[in-house]
C-alpha cells in the first residue's frame, strides 16, 4: 500500500450539522468542528490544557445508525459515518439546563448571563447560595497553573457541592510565581478577585532574594 | 576614540520564516481583516509562508502548521493569536521534533492587544497587526540557531564547611558510588558527638545513629577527608571548580572538584542577663547539656522556659522540641528530677500524641501561659499568668533553663562569602526561590547550603538537607555521565575578547552565575556558569563593553525589533515595552475584560524590563519613534533581580540625552502596573498618549537627526555605560561611588559626563560625515556652539589621538585620524 493511499484511509468522514467533514485519528469532535468554523460554546475547554469536560456546555448530539446520545464534544473522538448535531433540540435542551444551573452557581458573572440569554435562559429555578459568586469551578486556572506554568499553587478544595477553588492549606503560597496565567484563562473574571488570596504580598517574597 | 555606528544586524543564514494567523473563532477574524494582513505581510525576502488557520493551537491546526513547516522547510515561526505566556509552551513542545529549539518561535497577541481592545475598522487593525508581526519577524531573523553546550561535570564532589550535614550528604554520595572529599575541622567521632550540643541542643537520643553514620562515612574508600583546612579561593563553574585550601602546617593544596556543597551550621549563643541568665542557676539549653556531660543528669526541680517570643526569635517550636527531648532524657536517667516546660500560648508545641503520652508517663508537665503578660523570674520561682483564669501562678525551680539564641556565626558567613554567596551580615543564608516560571529556573543552585546556617533547624533536618542536596548533585552527575547534561539554551555568554574584568556584571547578577576565570596571561575575564544562569540578561544590558549577551533575548534582537517597528509607525503612534509579569498580562487582561484602549500603542513583550539595553531605547528614537512607554512591575515586586530599578536608571540616562538633543524628556516614560488592574493599565496608556499628543511628533530635520545619531553612538560609549552601570543599585545600598555624598551629586556627575561624551560624539560624527578636514570655525558653526567649547574638545581629542590637526596655509584643519 502506498503511503499516500494509507493517508487517505486514515481520514474519518462524518457530518456535523449535515455538513460533511473529515478528521484524523486523535482529533476530537470539538476540534474538528472549530476547524470547519462550526462554533460550539464551551467554558472549560482551553487549547493550552488537556480537556476534562467540566462545564458540559459543549455537548453535542451524536447519531450512529439507530442509536444516538448527547455527549461532550471536547472529550470524544468522532467515528466514521457519525452524524453530529451541535444545535439540535435535544442539545439545546441540555445546554439550557446546564446554563440554568450555572446561573444558580455563579449569578454574578456577566459572561454567563450573556451566554444564557443567547439560549433564552434568563432566570433559574435552582437555589442561589451566593449572589456574589462568579466562579463556575471550570478548572481552567487549576489546569493552567499545573500544566502550563508547572507549579501547583491552585487546587480544588472540598468535594461535591462544596467544591471550591482554593490554595493548598488555604493560605497564600510560595509556589505561586504571580504570573497571572490563571487570571488570563478564567472565563468569567472570578480569578481576578481571588488572585491576591493566591499570590499574597508579592513584594514580601521577591524580597530581593533574601528571606527575612 | 571613535564610536562606530553599528549597522543593523544581519539576518542569520538560511532563515526561513513562517507566519500563522489565528482566527480564534469569533474573537479575531471578524474584527481584524486577516486576508488583508496576510497581503501586507507578503514579502518573499522575509516571509516564506503565510497561513490563516481557524485555530493553529488545536490538533487540526497544528497538523497543518507541521505540514507547512515540512513542505517549506521553515525554521522560524511567528504565531499571531493570543497569549505567548500560555500557548508558547504548547507550540514549543509540539514542534520540538521538527528542529524548533527554544526561542525560535515567537507569538504576537492579536486577540488581546489588537482585536478585542482596539476600536477601528478591520483593515486598520490589520495594518496594526501586520506592523507588530513584521517587528517580531525582524527580531526573530537576527538570532542564529541556538547552540546547546554539553557540560562537563567531574567527580569528586566536595563538601566544605564542616557542618553536621557533611555526614548526611557524604552518606548519600557514597551510597550512590560517587567520590567525595569532605573537609572537617578534626576527625574524631567521639569529640564530634561531645560537641554536638553546641550547635544542635537536645539531640542526645540521636548519638548512636550519628556514630554509625560517621563510621560509614569515615570507613568508606570513596571518601577523602581533609582535616583542619581553610578555604582560600574558589574558581570555576558548576562541573569544574578549583578549590584552594590552606593549612596551618603544610603548603596550600588545590583540589579540582565537580561541585561544592556547603555544610554550615549556625552558632548558639547564651542568653543575656535580662532573663536572669547567670550560667549556674539560670542557664541556656547548651549549658544544661554541658552540665549533664560533666555532672550527670540533675536530680532537682528543673523548669524549661521557652522564651523565644520574649526575645523576638521565631524559633519557638525548635526550642520547645529541644527542651522536651532534654527533659525526657533527664527524667529517664534521673527519676528524682521534676520537670516542667513553660511555653507561650503563641507557640504551638510540636508534639505527637505518643510523645504527649510519653511525657505524661514521665511526669513532664507542659504549662502554657498567656503571652500577653510576660513571666517574671524570681529567685526560686517563675511567675506566669495562666491563659484560662488570668491568675498569676508560680512555678518553683532549682535550675531554670532558657531557649537557645540562634545566630549565624562569622565563620559560616565567611565560608559562604568565600564560596561566592552573597551574604548579609546577621541574616541566615536561606533564600526564597526566585519568583519565575519553573522552566526559567536555572538547572542548579549556586552553592547549595545544608545545615542550620540556612535557617535554624534540628539535627534530623540538617542531615536531611545534606542528603537532599547530595541527591540533586548526584542526579546532575548521572546526567553528565550519560552525556545528557546540556545547558539551557537561554543562558548568557561572555565574549572573553571584549571582557575587561570590570566586575560590574558580577555585582548586578542576582543568580550568582558570573564567575572569575583564569585566562591567558593571568587575566581574569568572567564566565557565565551555564547551570546557574537564568538568562534574564539584566547583566548583559549593563555591560560597558557589550561583552555579555544572551543567545535568545539579546540586544541585537531587541534592536532589530524596535527598529523595524519604529520605521513603520505613523507620527501619532508610539512604542511600548511590557514586562511579562505586569505590563503584558495587564494588557491581556484589558482585552479579556473587554476594555477599550487606543490602537496607537504598539506593545512589545519582554521577559523583564531590565533586559532592555539603553541602546534599544536610543535606537527606537533614531529609527523614527516619537515616544517610548515602558510598563513594568512596581519596584519592590520585580521578579528579576532589581530589573526595574536598573531600567529606572537607564530611562533617566535617555531622558538626559533627549534633553541634550533639544527634545522633551517625557518622550520616554516608565510606568508601573499590576496585572490584576487592567483599568489602571488603560489609564497609563491614555495618559502617555495624551502627553504625546501635546508634544507632537519629533521634527526630523538634519540637525535633530544628527543629534539622535550622536545619542545612539554615545550609548555605545564604554565610559557612559560604565558610569551608568555603577549607578545600577540595589535598594539597600546607601553609599555612592567615588567621592559623591548623595544622589544629587551623583546625578550631577552623570550629567556632566554624558554632556561631555555627547559633545565629543557629535564632533567625531561630524568629521566622519564630512570626510574632509574642517576648520574650527566650520565645526563650531555646524554644531551651533561657541568656538571655545569646540576648540577645547578638539584639543582633548587630538591629545587622545582621535583627531589630527594639520595646517594648511597656517590655518589649522581638523580631521579624524
Amino acid at each position: 500500500m502506498s503511503p499516500k493511499k494509507k493517508k487517505t484511509d486514515d481520514l474519518i468522514n462524518f457530518t456535523i450539522d449535515g455538513q460533511p467533514v473529515q478528521a484524523r485519528p486523535g482529533w476530537t469532535i470539538l476540534e474538528t468542528a472549530e476547524q470547519y468554523h462550526i462554533h460550539i460554546p464551551t467554558l472549560c475547554f482551553h487549547p493550552a490544557v488537556k480537556p476534562w469536560g467540566g462545564c458540559r456546555l459543549c455537548v453535542v448530539e451524536v447519531r450512529y445508525g439507530k442509536r444516538g446520545k448527547v455527549m461532550p464534544s471536547c472529550l470524544n473522538p468522532p467515528l466514521a459515518k457519525l452524524e453530529v448535531f451541535t444545535h439540535s433540540e435535544r442539545v439545546l435542551n441540555v445546554r439550557r439546563w446546564v446554563l440554568e444551573m450555572l446561573l444558580a452557581d455563579c449569578p454574578a458573572s456577566k459572561e454567563i448571563r450573556d451566554l444564557a440569554r443567547e439560549y433564552g435562559v434568563t432566570a433559574t429555578r435552582f437555589t442561589i447560595t451566593d449572589p456574589e459568586e462568579e466562579c463556575l469551578r471550570c478548572g481552567r486556572c487549576v489546569a493552567v497553573c499545573n500544566e502550563v506554568v508547572g507549579v501547583q499553587a491552585l487546587t480544588f478544595g472540598s468535594r461535591g457541592v462544596n467544591k471550591q477553588l482554593d490554595t493548598p492549606y488555604r493560605v497564600p503560597n510560595n509556589a505561586c510565581v504571580a504570573c497571572g496565567c490563571c487570571v488570563t484563562v478564567c472565563p468569567t473574571g472570578a480569578m481576578s478577585t481571588r488572585l491576591d488570596l493566591v499570590r499574597g504580598d508579592v513584594s514580601r517574597r521577591t524580597g530581593h532574594g533574601f528571606a527575612h | 576614540m571613535m564610536h562606530t555606528v553599528k549597522s543593523p544586524p544581519k539576518p542569520a543564514d538560511g532563515v526561513r520564516c513562517g507566519v500563522f494567523l489565528c482566527e480564534c473563532g469569533p474573537k479575531i477574524a471578524p474584527k481584524v481583516d486577516l486576508t488583508a494582513m496576510a497581503k501586507l505581510l507578503r514579502d518573499p525576502g522575509v516571509v516564506t509562508h503565510i497561513g490563516i488557520l481557524p485555530f493553529p493551537c488545536l490538533r487540526p491546526g497544528l497538523e497543518k502548521v507541521k505540514a507547512a513547516i515540512a513542505r517549506k522547510k521553515l525554521n522560524r515561526l511567528v504565531v499571531a493569536g493570543c497569549e505567548r505566556r500560555i500557548l508558547l509552551k504548547k507550540f514549543e513542545q509540539e514542534l520540538e521534533g521538527l528542529g524548533f529549539k527554544q526561542g525560535l518561535i515567537d507569538m504576537v497577541n492579536l486577540r488581546d492587544h489588537v482585536a478585542q481592545v482596539n476600536p477601528g475598522e478591520p483593515a486598520d487593525l490589520a495594518r496594526k497587526g501586520a506592523k507588530l508581526i513584521k517587528a517580531s519577524l525582524a527580531g526573530l531573523r537576527t538570532i542564529g540557531t541556538p547552540s546547546e553546550t554539553k557540560i562537563d561535570f567531574h567527580e569528586p564532589i566536595m563538601i566544605l564547611g564542616g557542618g553536621i550535614a557533611t555526614y548526611g550528604a557524604a552518606q548519600e554520595l557514597l551510597r550512590q558510588g560517587i567520590k567525595t572529599i569532605i573537609a572537617v575541622p578534626f576527625k574524631d567521632m567521639e569529640e564530634e558527638l561531645r560537641r554536638l550540643h553546641e550547635r544542635y541542643p537536645g539531640e542526645r537520643h540521636y548519638h548512636d545513629r550519628l556514630r554509625q553514620l560517621m563510621g560509614e562515612v569515615y570507613d568508606s574508600p570513596l571518601v577523602q577527608t581533609i582535616i583542619g583546612g581553610t578555604v582560600e579561593k574558589v574558581l570555576g563553574r558548576v562541573g569544574e571548580y578549583h578549590v584552594t585550601i590552606s593549612f596551618a602546617d603544610q603548603p596550600p593544596q588545590e583540589y579540582r572538584v565537580g561541585t561544592i556543597i556547603a555544610a554550615l551550621d549556625a552558632e548558639i549563643l547564651d542568653q543575656e542577663s535580662e532573663f536572669g541568665h547567670d550560667g549556674v542557676r539560670v542557664l541556656s539549653q547548651r549549658e544544661m547539656e554541658e552540665s549533664i556531660w560533666l555532672h550527670g543528669p540533675p536530680e532537682h526541680r528543673l523548669v524549661f522556659w521557652i522564651n523565644d517570643v520574649e526575645m523576638d526569635q521565631p524559633y519557638g517550636q525548635l526550642s520547645a522540641r529541644a527542651a522536651w527531648r532534654t527533659a525526657s532524657y533527664i527524667r529517664e536517667h534521673s527519676p528524682q528530677a521534676r520537670m516542667a516546660i513553660l511555653y507561650n500560648h503563641l507557640i504551638s508545641f510540636p508534639l505527637s500524641t505518643s510523645e504527649r503520652r510519653r511525657g505524661r508517663e514521665l511526669g513532664i508537665s507542659l504549662v502554657v501561659y498567656d503571652g500577653n503578660t510576660r513571666p517574671s523570674v524570681q529567685s526560686g520561682y517563675l511567675t506566669f499568668t495562666r491563659l484560662d483564669d488570668q491568675v498569676e501562678h508560680e512555678l518553683p525551680w532549682d535550675q531554670l533553663v532558657l531557649s537557645p539564641r540562634w545566630r549565624i556565626g562569622p565563620a559560616a558567613s565567611k565560608t559562604a562569602n568565600t564560596l561566592g554567596k552573597k551574604v548579609i551580615e546577621g541574616v541566615f543564608l536561606e533564600r526564597y526561590p526566585q519568583m519565575v516560571m519553573p522552566h526559567e529556573v536555572a538547572l542548579d543552585e549556586k552553592l547549595p547550603i545544608a545545615g542550620s546556617a540556612r535557617q535554624p533547624c534540628d539535627l534530623l533536618e540538617a542531615l536531611r538537607q545534606g542528603r537532599q542536596t547530595a541527591k540533586k548533585k548526584a542526579a546532575l552527575l548521572g546526567k553528565a555521565r550519560a552525556g545528557k547534561l546540556l545547558a539551557v539554551l537561554n543562558v548568557c555568554q561572555v565574549d572573553a575578547n571584549l571582557c575587561t574584568s570590570c566586575t560590574l556584571c558580577r555585582e548586578i547578577c542576582d543568580c550568582g552565575a558570573i564567575e572569575p576565570w583564569e585566562g591567558l596571561g593571568g587575566s581574569t575575564p568572567r564566565i557565565v556558569d551555564p547551570l546557574v544562569c537564568t538568562g534574564d540578561a539584566t547583566c548583559a544590558a549593563a555591560c560597558p563593553h557589550l561583552a555579555i549577551s544572551s543567545q535568545i533575548y539579546n540586544t541585537a534582537r531587541h534592536e532589530a525589533t524596535v527598529a523595524s517597528l519604529a520605521q513603520q509607525l505613523n507620527d501619532d503612534e508610539v512604542i511600548g515595552f511590557g514586562c511579562q509579569w505586569s505590563g503584558i498580562p495587564a494588557a491581556d487582561h484589558a482585552g479579556l475584560r473587554g476594555l477599550t484602549v487606543s490602537p496607537r500603542l504598539y506593545l512589545l513583550p519582554l521577559q523583564c524590563l531590565g533586559q532592555l539595553d539603553p541602546l534599544v531605547m536610543g535606537r527606537a528614537f533614531l529609527e523614527g519613534a516619537n515616544g517610548l512607554l515602558l510598563i513594568g512591575c512596581r519596584p519592590e515586586e520585580c521578579h528579576h533581580s532589581y530589573g526595574l530599578d536598573h531600567t529606572w536608571s537607564r530611562v533617566l540616562l535617555l531622558k538626559k540625552l533627549l534633553s541634550l538633543c533639544g527634545l522633551e524628556r517625557e518622550r520616554i516614560t516608565l510606568a508601573h502596573c499590576d496585572l490584576n488592574k487592567p483599568q489602571q493599565y488603560v489609564r497609563t496608556v491614555e495618559s502617555f498618549l495624551a502627553t504625546m499628543d501635546r508634544l507632537g511628533p519629533i521634527v526630523r530635520d538634519e540637525a535633530t537627526l544628527n543629534r539622535l545619531r550622536a545619542t545612539y553612538d554615545t550609548l555605545h560609549n564604554a565610559r557612559v555605560r560604565w558610569v551608568l552601570g555603577v549607578s545600577l543599585r540595589c535598594p539597600g545600598e546607601t553609599t555612592y561611588p567615588s567621592q559623591m555624598p548623595n544622589p544629587l551629586a551623583y546625578d550631577q556627575a552623570l550629567t556632566d559626563i554624558i554632556s561631555e561624551e555627547f559633545f565629543r560624539t557629535r564632533i567625531t560624527n561630524l568629521l566622519q560625515r564630512r570626510a574632509r578636514p574642517l576648520q574650527l570655525h566650520d565645526i563650531a558653526q555646524a554644531l551651533e556652539v561657541e568656538k571655545e567649547q569646540a576648540y577645547n574638545c578638539l584639543r582633548e581629542l587630538n591629545g587622545e589621538g582621535v583627531v589630527s590637526r594639520i595646517f594648511i596655509n597656517r590655518t589649522p584643519y581638523y580631521s579624524l585620524q
